[in-house]
């Protein structure tokens, strides 16, 4: 049974590969150079040396296959602009990355899994409508622009929240503070998969509603109350454990826009810049790494899928 | 006779005219429709209007109220908003319906080989389309976008190949579903091609899937445009697009908050549209939801 799994996610490693290795090569063929070396009036020595120091003074062919010997090797190699290990600044950035989207995360399941199941039972009332229709206009709405009008807000109109960061600088730890920071990106990065978890979780549960079994267990007189809280629900828990498959990657590609907006010091944020300057390794340590983890977190949830559902045999 | 007649009396109805009805039952898809047909008529005819030229700065007139010379006012540089939602509209929505169709090519032709040819083929295509979907993309788009530019072309062509895996899959499930019917068979035995079968039989059958695709993929792809050039990655200053219109509004939150309203409205209700419009045209081309009329 695992079989499959493993031969998807070895697949999926494999494309990673492939694709890295294009954009490699489109970011080395472009024109124009390392950000670091945009000043014309810099001494040629000090060019040479930088470009030497980098390993860039070698044709791109020889940079690729020693870039891409390290990274078989586990060895995400060092930033251009910084010049320190990449796995180090990633590691450094990893918390509040994992943060804002445990938030997030917390935020999509908490309102966007209630919000589908209310709509489902009620169908078309108009607290459904409602609730689908604001689903389907946040779907539409850019999460960027939505973070600028909940700055415009909070933070400049009624001053309840701060605009950017991560803590109160120079404050000890303190848990209203972050949280009070948290509030917005979190919201923010949330707002397209609560909306997408909403009409998921409502159309699921109205078609198990369909479902034989739900008529035996109606048909020998089991009150609506206890087919919804056990019939319906343990079923409608199944599929939302794929939909977290999908999300994850649209989670954190949405961190770069969300983190970048708020200032929130994560790996989002730190890939935005590191594009910004040409930062080849850092740009494509990042995606190398989130998408190890991911791939592995996508093999995780088909395993207990196939562990939750008995129906389900790969 | 009369019986045969009878029974077979055709229900003339086009799908134009199904799509007409079903478009004017759905209020928030009628008005898409009409906010779509005004903004692409406006970008269109803008050349012809005397309004003021988007770029031009006017550094006596900056913040300017709405007027009847400025419709929605001035920005930071004096330029006048109106101009400029018209210009970036221009620039959005080419950007957003080319990437758009750029992926259902893709897709189509991606689907279309792996459905019909099947084994080995359809393997690795439909392994290497689920990786993809497994990676997040974005970052790697960024850095493209960062270096190559970010001109409408290199927009188009980034995003175009990086979202077309949905439709891939779609499609191939439609030749999957039409591909062991009689009229293929009959092709096959006529000696048709390959290529043959694939264009002529099989992707006409799967247009409703292509169009509906289309129309939601340009609200997507919309989204990440804006998106990018929000970065300041996308389309570059000074030509004016909602997603760059929308940075330069951030840094003027506290004196001209209105100027981050506009664009992002534009945005919105462009997505809304296409999302909308792409919801009924399914409903029309579905004759299970046809039925209940």
């Amino acid at each position: 049974m695992f079989q499959y799994l493993v031969k998807q996610a070895a697949a999926s490693v494999l494309v990673l590969l492939v694709v890295v290795t294009i954009t490699f090569f489109l970011i080395g063929l472009a024109p124009g150079g390392l950000g670091l070396l945009a000043d014309p009036n810099m001494d040629p020595e000090v060019r040479a040396n930088i470009l030497r120091n980098l390993g860039l003074d070698q044709p791109l062919y020889v940079q690729y296959l020693n870039w891409m010997g390290n990274i078989l090797q586990g060895d995400l190699g060092r930033s251009f602009t910084f010049n320190r290990p990449v796995l180090d600044m990633i590691l450094e950035r990893l918390p509040a990355t994992l943060l804002l989207g445990a938030a997030a995360l917390l935020i999509t399941v908490g309102i966007g899994f209630s919000a589908g199941v209310i709509a489902a039972r009620f169908p078309n009332s108009l607290l459904d409508q409602v609730l689908s229709f604001i689903s389907f206009v946040l779907l539409a709405t850019p999460g960027f622009w939505l973070g600028i009008l909940l700055i415009i807000v909070f933070a400049v109109m009624l001053g309840w929240l701060p605009a950017a960061g991560m803590q109160t600088v120079g404050k000890p730890f303190d848990i209203a503070d972050r949280l009070s920071y948290l509030v917005m990106p979190a919201i923010v990065l949330a707002a397209g998969t609560t909306a997408e978890l909403m009409r998921y979780t409502r159309s699921s549960w109205l078609e198990i509603m369909n479902l034989d079994y739900i008529r035996t267990a109606r048909s020998k007189g089991l009150a609506e109350r206890v087919v919804h809280n056990k019939h319906v629900l343990r079923n409608a828990l199944i599929p939302i454990l794929t939909i977290f498959g999908l999300f994850l990657p649209r989670l954190i590609g949405g961190a770069a826009v969300t983190e970048t907006l708020f200032a929130w010091p994560g790996m989002g944020s730190m890939a935005v810049a590191a594009a910004v300057a040409r930062d080849t390794p850092l740009v494509l340590g990042i995606t190398i790494f989130i998408s190890t983890a991911v791939i592995l977190s996508n093999l995780l949830i088909d395993v207990l899928y196939s562990i939750i559902d008995p129906r389900i045999r790969y | 006779m009369s019986a045969v007649a009878q029974t077979t009396k055709p229900k003339n109805r086009s799908l134009w005219r199904i799509f007409w009805r079903m478009l004017l039952r759905n209020r928030m898809a009628l008005f898409g429709f009409v906010f779509l047909v005004l903004i692409t008529t406006l970008v269109m005819i803008e050349p012809l209007v005397s309004l003021p030229s988007p770029n031009r700065i006017d550094l006596l007139n900056t913040y300017a109220p709405p007027s009847a010379k400025n419709f929605l006012g001035t920005d930071e540089n004096g330029r006048d908003v109106f101009a400029r939602l018209i210009a970036g509209g221009r620039v959005s929505l080419a950007v957003g319906l080319s990437a758009a169709v750029l992926t259902v090519l893709f897709g189509a032709l991606i689907g279309l080989i792996s459905g019909y040819f099947g084994g080995l083929i359809d393997r690795i295509l439909m392994r290497f389309t689920d990786g993809l979907l497994s990676i997040p993309v974005f970052f790697l788009l960024l850095a493209v976008v960062a270096i190559w530019g970010g001109g409408p072309l290199v927009l188009i062509l980034a995003l175009g190949l990086t979202r077309w895996m949905g439709t891939a899959r779609l499609i191939r499930g439609e030749v999957l579903r039409f591909k062991n019917m009689e009229f293929v068979t009959a092709a096959q035995s006529l000696g048709a091609s390959d290529g043959r079968i694939m264009l002529k039989h099989l992707l006409p059958q799967a247009v409703p899937v292509l169009i509906v695709s289309t129309s939601i993929g340009v609200g997507n792809v919309m989204l990440y445009e804006a998106a990018l050039s929000f970065l300041g990655l996308g389309i570059q200053p000074p030509t004016p697009s909602w997603g760059n219109m929308l940075t330069a509004s951030q840094n003027y939150v506290f004196n001209a908050p209105h100027l981050a309203v506009y664009p992002g409205l534009m945005i919105l209700f462009s997505v809304l549209a296409f999302n909308s419009l792409g919801d009924v045209l399914r409903d029309a081309f579905d004759p299970r939801m046809r039925s209940g009329q």
